[in-house]
């Protein structure tokens, strides 16, 4: 896009940047004031409760992708792509028992990574860091890149100066607030999200009706609305495997799991799953409405933005661009801070300093964060397109965690020898599959291969795991 | 655009790849260079007589998605009448019984790990 | 076989007017969790 059919003059874009950025810097120091302890900082200290654990659930799960490429999916993929996109909701819902189980075997736990390394040992634990690294680091530097080129298409802000502000924004308050800001700040973002979602969608339809769509797409776009459509087939059970893996291994959800109020954590996902579900589909379908409403696409990422815009038109191209800032920093900060509680109590507290105090691991956990913002933004301005793509290598990745985990809170007679032999066959021959069939059958493949071996190895282990050693104090 | 009105000297608009385009998903990203208005147009008869208008403008980029399998003629036309080689598209979607097969796979693994959750823990 | 237009209107109506009630039952939620003291 040139600056010149941007859907937002820059000097709207540069001042709802202002406002909002200094509306979530300043909720995340005045909500940093109540941390004292790392455990406050992680895990805004262990208390919870259900209405924010249900939004910081949604929110977070709500990222640019799921307001930004579901539109795009339903255009490439129709009925199905959206369906199939919400698909993802699972990966919530489902882990709401696991929740309740984390918060019961490990109620001095910190991150998905004590689990690991004390159910399965050092070598599935260095595995599991390899495969999480990846796979946090490769989503922040896709969020921050669709962030940077979003303002810039939505309101031709320069990409370099629209990812900065965005990452700066999110390192800032997650640094100063913690857990406690980033829950907090999602709350707000989650309404923001939910209400823009809702009122765009109604205005796309007082200009043209579902029965029009469909009539459109008949005609012209006939696969979108086909039952047998087979790319779209196969993204179904590929997408809610993806985000199963996504959902059940990274910090980001374990974190939430060990800072819920007892008894708040499986509800808390539970709803939030359910607030999320129909998220990709009122999100998604006015992308096919595209064609009866005339509207062009040049390009299948920008088909949400320009369909609004053309129906709601300088009111519209406002609402995306705040929905869009809001799902980004509900990610990204999320990201930031359970990434950087993974490296401090992982490697720092566990590896290096054992005897750190708790005020002395806060101050690391900030300067993790600050260090993983620099470190993002340095990789993000290059602009290399295909950094972006590289995010869905770790579908098979986190597929073939799926087992392990699984077994492994439920299990006592899973064990290392399979959750090592999983993660690694499974991670390959997703890969492998991933390059020689398609991305469409990696995360099926390497959940299917991972399982097959997990299972093996359980059912001939003599092995009977105790989980009091789980309990390890904190 | 710098253009005069009529000016005879523009050139035809062309496809950027040599106007050979497949798909096995039914969508693609079409792309062309003009330096005018084009009209782009879709048709399945060789003769373009079942031609119907996509696009009227000056991008130069077009997301064309939601095809059955065939095989797609497509042309550019700009506003002085001068018009491009047609590009062929050829869209052959996967294979509908491999796509089924994968979905009943993905299908068994998810309900084992319902299962496996709704279990629960044993005590074995 | 092709999904029926009256399929897309119940599944574009029920996302939307889903997306509506979770937004207003997040906020009582919330409410509800201040009144008590218990929102974290």
């Amino acid at each position: 896009m040139t600056d010149s059919n941007v859907l937002l003059a820059p000097s709207t874009g540069y001042l709802l940047l202002a406002l909002f950025s200094a509306l979530w810097i300043g909720l995340g120091i005045y909500w940093g004031k109540k941390n004292k302890s790392f455990e406050d900082h992680a895990l805004a200290g262990r208390n919870v409760g259900l209405a924010l654990g249900s939004a910081t659930a949604a929110a977070t799960w709500i990222t640019s992708n799921t307001t930004m490429l579901a539109p795009q999916f339903a255009l490439e993929l129709g009925i199905w792509g959206m369906l199939a996109y919400s698909m993802a909701a699972f990966g919530l819902i489902l882990f709401a028992p696991l929740a309740k189980r984390i918060r019961t075997l490990m109620p001095h736990g910190y991150t998905s990574g004590d689990f690991f390394r004390l159910r399965y040992g050092r070598v599935a634990w260095g595995i599991f860091m390899l495969f999480t690294l990846f796979y946090s680091l490769t989503w922040l530097v896709s969020m921050a890149m669709a962030g940077g080129i979003l303002l810039e298409a939505l309101a031709g802000i320069d990409y370099v100066w629209g990812m900065t502000v965005i990452l700066a924004v999110c390192v800032i308050y997650t640094m100063r607030g913690g857990l406690t800001a980033v829950i907090g700040t999602d709350f707000i973002q989650t309404l923001i999200i939910i209400v823009g979602i809702v009122v765009v969608g109604f205005a796309v339809l007082q200009n043209v009706s579902v029965d029009e769509i469909h009539a459109n797409l008949t005609a012209s776009k006939p696969e979108l609305v086909h039952v047998l459509f087979p790319a779209a087939l196969m993204a179904i059970f590929n997408n809610l495997l993806f985000g199963l893996g996504e959902v059940f291994h990274n910090n980001v959800w374990w974190s939430r799991a060990f800072a819920f109020r007892e008894g708040v954590g499986s509800k808390a996902f539970l709803i939030g799953g359910l607030v999320w579900f129909p998220i990709p589909i009122a999100a998604g379908f006015i992308a096919l409405a595209s064609g009866a409403l005339n509207v062009a696409v040049p390009s299948p990422d920008m088909v949400g933005p320009l369909v609004i815009a053309s129906v709601l038109g300088e009111v519209g191209a406002v609402a995306i661009f705040i929905i869009v800032f809001c799902s980004l920093a509900s990610s990204i900060d999320s990201l930031l801070a359970a990434t950087s509680d993974l490296l401090v109590e992982d490697v720092y507290r566990r590896f290096l300093k054992p005897a750190a105090t708790p005020e002395r691991l806060k101050s690391v956990a900030q300067y993790i964060t600050l260090a993983l913002g620099i470190g993002t933004w340095a990789v993000c301005v290059p602009r290399i397109g295909t950094l972006a793509s590289v995010l869905f290598f770790a579908g098979p990745l986190v597929g073939a965690m799926i087992w392990p985990i699984v077994t492994g809170l439920y299990w006592r007679r899973a064990n290392s020898v399979g959750a090592i032999g999983g993660m690694l066959l499974g991670g390959g021959i997703g890969l492998i599959s991933y390059f020689t069939i398609g991305w469409f059958v990696a995360s099926t493949i390497g959940t299917a291969v991972s399982m097959v071996w997990v299972l093996g190895a359980a059912w001939l282990s003599k092995d009977r795991y105790d989980w009091n050693l789980l309990k390890e104090d904190a | 655009m710098s253009i005069l009105p009529g000016a005879a000297h523009a050139e035809a608009p062309s496809f950027t790849n040599g106007g050979e385009y497949s798909s096995d998903t039914g969508h693609v990203l079409l792309s062309w260079e003009a330096d005018q208005r084009v009209t782009l147009s879709i048709a399945q008869d060789p003769d373009m007589s079942d031609a119907r208008t996509l696009y009227s403008g000056t991008q130069t980029s077009y997301f064309l998605s939601g095809l059955s399998d065939g095989e797609y003629r497509l042309h550019l036309e700009g506003e002085n009448g001068e018009v491009s080689e047609p590009a062929i598209l050829t869209v052959a979607h996967q294979s509908l019984a491999q796509a089924l097969w994968l979905t009943l796979i993905g299908l068994i693994i998810t309900a084992g790990i319902i299962a496996t959750i709704v279990r629960g823990a044993r005590d074995d | 076989m092709n999904f029926s237009s009256g399929f897309l209107t119940i599944l574009v109506y029920v996302s939307l007017v889903w997306c509506a009630i979770s937004a207003a039952g997040l906020a009582f939620m919330l409410v509800r969790d201040l009144l008590r003291g218990e929102s974290w």
